[in-house]
C-alpha cells in the first residue's frame, strides 16, 4: 500500500512537473558553426500557458559562459548588450534570431562543426529547465533552412 | 517676344515637378530603387592594412572591381557571421560576375584580430573575402576614412563586445561609394544592389 502511495505520489509528481514543461515548446532550433571564439544559438519559444513566462538563463558546457544577448540597431550601428531575461508572452512566442535576441556561447571549448548537436538547457522563471538540443548549421545559413535554400537569388 | 517673369517661373516650377514626378515614378519601377545607387563622389581614401596571410594588402588592388566593404570583428556572434554568410550567399548568385567583385572584411578589433584569428573567422565563409586588420594607428584611420563608428564596450562578465557600423558599402571600380546593404536586407535584393553598381562601370 505504501509502495502504490509512492507511486501515485510520484505519478503526481511528475505529471505536475511535466505539466510545467509542457507550457514551453521549442522549434527552429540551431546553433552558428563557428571555428573557435564566439558563437550564438537560435530557437523560437513558444508559451502555452495561462501566464507571462522569462527565460532568465541558459547552462551547457560548450562553452566557458553562456548569455543572454540582444542586438540593437541605432541608425546603421549593430550594438550587442547582455539581457537579464527574454520574456515569452502567455499563448504567444518569441523568437531568437540573427539581429535580434541570441543565446550567445562565450569562449567555445572546441570548434562548432555542422551537423553536431549543442546541447543547452534553458532555465525558465515558471516552468524551469527545458532542454534544447540545437543542430549546428552552417555558418552561411539564415537559420530557415542549413543554408541550402538560394532559390530566390536567382 | 516677350514673356511675363511670372509665366516663366511658372512654367519651371511646372517642368520640375513634372521631371520630379517621372523621375520617382521610373525609381519606383526599379528593384530596388535605382536611388539605392548614389552619384559617383571622390575615391575613397587609401589604405595599406594586413591580410589574413600576414602579408600587406594595399587597397589600390580595389580599382577595377566593384568592392563590398564591410566592418567589423571576429568575436562578433551575430551581426558579422550574418553578414557574411549574406556576402557568401550574394557571391555564389553572382556566379562569373563575382570576378568583378571584390568582397573586403575590416576588423574594428585590432587588439584580438590578428590575421590568424581573421582566417579561422573567414574560414567559415567565402574564400574570396579578404579579411583585413592592422594596427590600431591603421584601423583608427579606415574607420575614420570610411566614416564608420566604431567603440569598444565593457561586457559585466568581463571582456568587451564592439559596437560598430553594420552597413556594407559598396564602392565602383573607381573606388566611388556608390551604395549601401544591410543583413536585413532580402538576398535579393542586395544582389540586384551588387548589379547595379557592376552595370555602372567605372
Amino acid at each position: 500500500m505504501k509502495r502504490l502511495i509512492t507511486m501515485i505520489a510520484m505519478f503526481a509528481l511528475g505529471s505536475l512537473a511535466q505539466a510545467a514543461d509542457g507550457a514551453i515548446s521549442l522549434s527552429g532550433v540551431w546553433a552558428r558553426a563557428s571555428a573557435g571564439g564566439n558563437s550564438a544559438a537560435y530557437a523560437t519559444i513558444a508559451n502555452s500557458g495561462a501566464a507571462e513566462d522569462r527565460l532568465i538563463a541558459v547552462k551547457g558546457d560548450v562553452s566557458t559562459s553562456i548569455e543572454l544577448h540582444e542586438v540593437v540597431m541605432d541608425g546603421d550601428v549593430m550594438k550587442m548588450r547582455p539581457v537579464e531575461a527574454i520574456a515569452v508572452p502567455a499563448g504567444g512566442s518569441v523568437e531568437l534570431k540573427p539581429g535580434g535576441y541570441h543565446i550567445m556561447l562565450i569562449g567555445l571549448k572546441a570548434p562548432l562543426v555542422e551537423g553536431a548537436h549543442v546541447a543547452l538547457t534553458l532555465v525558465f522563471e515558471t516552468a524551469g529547465e527545458v532542454a534544447l538540443d540545437a543542430p549546428v548549421q552552417t555558418a552561411v545559413s539564415t537559420g530557415h533552412d542549413a543554408g541550402h535554400d538560394h532559390s530566390d537569388m536567382h | 517676344m516677350s514673356v511675363s517673369p511670372a509665366i516663366r517661373l511658372f512654367a519651371a516650377v511646372t517642368l520640375a515637378a513634372a521631371a520630379t514626378i517621372g523621375g520617382l515614378a521610373w525609381l519606383r519601377s526599379q528593384n530596388p530603387s535605382n536611388g539605392s545607387v548614389l552619384q559617383p563622389s571622390a575615391p575613397a581614401a587609401p589604405f595599406v592594412l594586413t591580410d589574413s596571410d600576414g602579408a600587406r594588402f594595399d587597397s589600390a588592388r580595389l580599382k577595377g572591381k566593384v568592392a563590398l566593404i564591410f566592418f567589423g570583428f571576429t568575436h562578433c556572434p551575430d551581426v558579422c557571421p550574418t553578414t557574411l554568410a549574406a556576402m557568401t550567399r550574394v557571391l555564389e548568385a553572382l556566379g562569373p560576375e563575382a570576378a568583378d567583385v571584390m568582397p573586403v572584411f575590416i576588423s574594428v578589433d585590432p587588439a584580438r584580430d590578428t590575421p590568424d584569428e581573421m582566417k579561422t573567422f573567414g574560414s567559415l565563409f567565402d574564400p574570396r573575402i579578404v579579411m583585413l586588420t592592422g594596427t590600431p594607428d591603421e584601423i583608427a584611420a579606415v574607420v575614420r576614412d570610411y566614416h564608420i563608428y566604431a567603440a569598444k564596450v565593457a561586457l559585466e562578465g568581463g571582456g568587451y563586445t564592439m559596437d560598430h557600423t553594420a552597413s556594407v558599402q559598396l564602392y565602383d571600380r573607381e573606388s566611388r561609394f556608390r551604395s549601401t546593404f544591410d543583413f536585413h536586407e532580402d538576398d535579393g535584393v542586395i544582389l540586384e544592389k551588387v548589379r547595379l553598381v557592376l552595370a555602372r562601370g567605372g
